[in-house]
């Protein structure tokens, strides 16, 4: 089930290609755009 | 930032083709699709739908939009949201933004100018048309010609969308066959 507005981002952590682990509860204090996209090297 | 099944040097050579992401792209890919997964994203094919997802402050989401996965969102719907959600935020951002520079870019004095890049497979497509058309082209790399990237952009609603073509001084995007065609004025 996709989740809804109201409802409380849950937290996670990934590698990102910058090479530095990504936590997104770090990003407290900040407004986060999430963009999930498919593929890399599948364009649009 | 964004996220995909991908893994970390896919993502990373993948950026570099582009000429570079400052934001971090995300690699949600062991456990396979595990954040698409907790944000209800992951499809049946394994990849993840193309959603946006706003966060506020607190960690609230405040926004969602899973869109059709064919599609480009547009960046002026998000800009509203973001307003709407942080209107302080943005009007700082707006005060301090440093307008891009006018790169300036002569477009090629042919009929047929293909806007592509190396990797991109509607281009692939429009080379091996033109050539059992025999048709003569000029193709422009926008990874490596940032000039003609802007014009890009400026012809697709500020997204670089290869191929785009001027065919004949038209604008034309996408790789259809018969679009193509048409404006060549190739029976088929």
């Amino acid at each position: 089930m996709v989740l809804k507005i109201g409802q409380e981002a849950p937290d996670f952590v990934l590698n990102s290609h910058l090479e530095k682990p990504v936590r997104l509860s770090d990003y407290r204090g900040k407004n986060v755009v999430m963009a999930f996209f498919p593929l890399a090297w599948t364009p649009v | 930032m964004g996220l995909s099944v991908d893994s970390q040097p896919c993502l990373t050579a993948w950026a570099e083709s582009l000429g570079g992401i400052t934001y971090p792209l995300l690699s949600d890919f062991y456990p396979h699709g595990k954040v698409a997964v907790k944000y209800g994203v992951l499809r049946e094919d394994g990849k993840s739908e193309r959603a946006i997802f706003v966060i506020d402050k607190q960690g609230i989401i405040r926004y969602v939009d899973v869109h059709d996965i064919d599609e480009q969102p547009d960046n002026n719907v998000l800009f509203q949201v973001l307003e709407a959600v942080d209107p302080e935020a943005v009007a700082h951002y707006k005060a301090n933004a440093k307008p891009e520079p006018v790169l300036p870019f002569d477009e090629p004095r042919a009929d047929v100018v293909m806007y592509c890049t190396s990797w991109c497979p509607g281009c692939r497509r429009a080379r091996t048309f033109f050539a059992a058309h025999k048709i003569k082209f000029v193709e422009v790399d926008i990874t490596k010609n940032r000039a003609a990237a802007a014009r890009v952009r400026e012809w697709n609603r500020g997204n670089e969308t290869t191929p785009t073509f001027k065919i004949l001084g038209q604008v034309l995007v996408e790789f259809e066959e018969d679009k193509i065609a048409r404006a060549l004025g190739i029976k088929r």
